[in-house]
């Protein structure tokens, strides 16, 4: 098998074509997975088209009531800026529990969505915050809710010629506190056997809006429901969060694999919910 | 096979070279440049014995393409040393017992250079964090940590002279 052509367009109409003309190319970014999977005969694209050359990309803009990130803006970009750890924690968090530093300084937020692992690291705080995925193709601009965007362990919603663009997440409101708590064997360059999310929104004494994101327990990071539905138009006890973090257990459809069995990765899950809705409780996250 | 010319700035020096694209840079570096100090560790980006600086910032040379790292600054662990002058982390490595079968030591090296030049003092905890993704089998890291804190005293003293 030999390796793909490597082609770096330096306009989104190029790549379109590119795209179009070469049915099974692929979309380099960081290159952090795909070089890896094209080494291990796992991936066989005809070509590679990596994005570097096509302007702005790589930049993140604070427009009015949301932030634009480009697809290819790189993790340790995303984890040192301002805005984003001042607005974003969660997302901050699972910045830096991506990989390595060296890691970071070459994956990208688009990579890491477009690869659709089912552990993505920031997925689940970006279903939490209702990030929209901006998507580019020879036909135009579509977005999508980020839950949508994933539709299978590998597998996201781009037609054939399309690329991922940029994402655009709403701040959230005053008031709004999250957080993202991993699991994994080591504490750095590992993947989650299971990652959460959550989102909190009170007003008086009663929790207005919740939301909570698994991931690595479903073919696609999912949203625990049922957990926020227990959860939101109470005040916080410590009897709705375990009835929370028991929902959000059952809710989780996860599978054993070589990292973790189905059951362990379900406790987890509780044991997660639990931690993140009761730091939230005593006044942390 | 597709090659394409390119030209690489490696420790200030430019070289102009025909490589097939998909030749990762570290290839490049220790095969066509005979640069051997950036070492082949896992060729997976887990273990950051390839370690290089791009633009200042480490990465797994594993996991680039040279034709990616063409108009970046690429720093190994040859452009460190000023002559027969050791730079203060090779010396403080050599110094505190961090070497010891020597094979992870240039990506360390490398990849606190890059912390201290953007955090001329980092708490043992930050210097832990930075180095998270170099292995070392021998030293179980401890003198690694003392030498990098070493060094950063070092080097903060010496600008402050």
């Amino acid at each position: 098998m030999p390796f793909p052509v490597y082609l770096a367009p330096s306009s989104l109409d190029l790549v379109f074509e590119t795209l179009l003309a070469n049915p099974e190319a692929k979309v380099l970014a960081g290159g952090t997975d795909l070089l890896l999977a094209i080494r291990k005969n796992k991936s066989r694209p005809t070509h590679l088209i990596d994005l570097a050359q096509v302007p702005g990309l790589d930049e993140i803009l604070e427009e009015g009531h949301q932030i634009r990130i480009g697809s290819m803006v790189k993790i340790s970009h995303l984890a040192n800026n301002p805005t984003i750890r001042r607005n974003f924690p969660s997302l901050a968090t699972a910045t830096k529990s991506l990989g390595s530093w060296q890691i970071r300084n070459a994956a990208t937020i688009g990579g890491n969505l477009c690869n659709a692992a089912p552990s993505a690291e920031l997925a689940p705080a970006l279903l939490t915050l209702q990030a929209t995925a901006i998507i580019t193709g020879p036909t135009g601009d579509r977005e999508l809710a980020i839950g949508a965007f994933f539709k299978g362990p590998g597998q996201c919603d781009l037609a054939p010629g399309e690329i991922l663009r940029e994402i655009l997440i709403p701040f959230p409101p005053a008031g709004c506190k999250t957080a993202y708590y991993k699991h994994s064997l080591r504490q750095t360059m590992d993947l989650a056997l299971v990652n959460v999310a959550v989102l909190l929104v009170e007003k008086d004494g009663v929790i207005e809006q919740c939301r909570v994101a698994l991931g690595a327990v479903a073919p696609v990071p999912m949203r625990a429901q049922k957990a926020e539905k227990i959860v939101v138009g109470y005040p916080l006890t410590s009897e709705r969060i375990v009835q929370a973090a028991e929902a959000a257990a059952s809710e989780c459809r996860p599978i054993t694999d070589i990292r973790a069995t189905a059951d362990y990765r379900r406790h987890m899950i509780k044991v997660l919910v639990n931690q993140a809705l009761s730091s939230w409780a005593k006044g942390g996250v | 096979m597709k090659k394409e010319p390119i030209c690489l700035i490696i420790n200030g020096d430019s070289y102009d070279l025909f490589v097939p694209t998909h030749r990762t840079l570290l290839d490049v570096l220790r095969e066509d440049l005979g640069l051997m100090g950036t070492k082949k560790g896992c060729g997976e980006g887990e273990c950051g014995a390839c370690t290089v600086l791009l633009d200042g910032q480490p990465v797994n040379s594993c996991l680039v393409l040279a034709i990616q790292a063409v108009g970046k600054k690429i720093t190994t662990i040859e452009g460190l040393a000023s002559g027969n002058q050791l730079h203060p982390l090779q010396e403080a490595f050599v110094q505190h017992g961090a070497i010891q079968c020597g094979f992870c030591s240039p990506g360390f090296i490398l990849t606190a250079k890059a912390l201290l030049d953007s955090n001329p003092a980092p708490t043992e905890q930050e210097v832990r964090e930075a180095v998270a993704g170099n292995l070392c089998r021998c030293t179980g890291y401890q003198n690694i940590i003392e030498a990098i804190l070493a060094a950063a005293k070092e080097m903060g003293d010496a600008k402050n002279a």
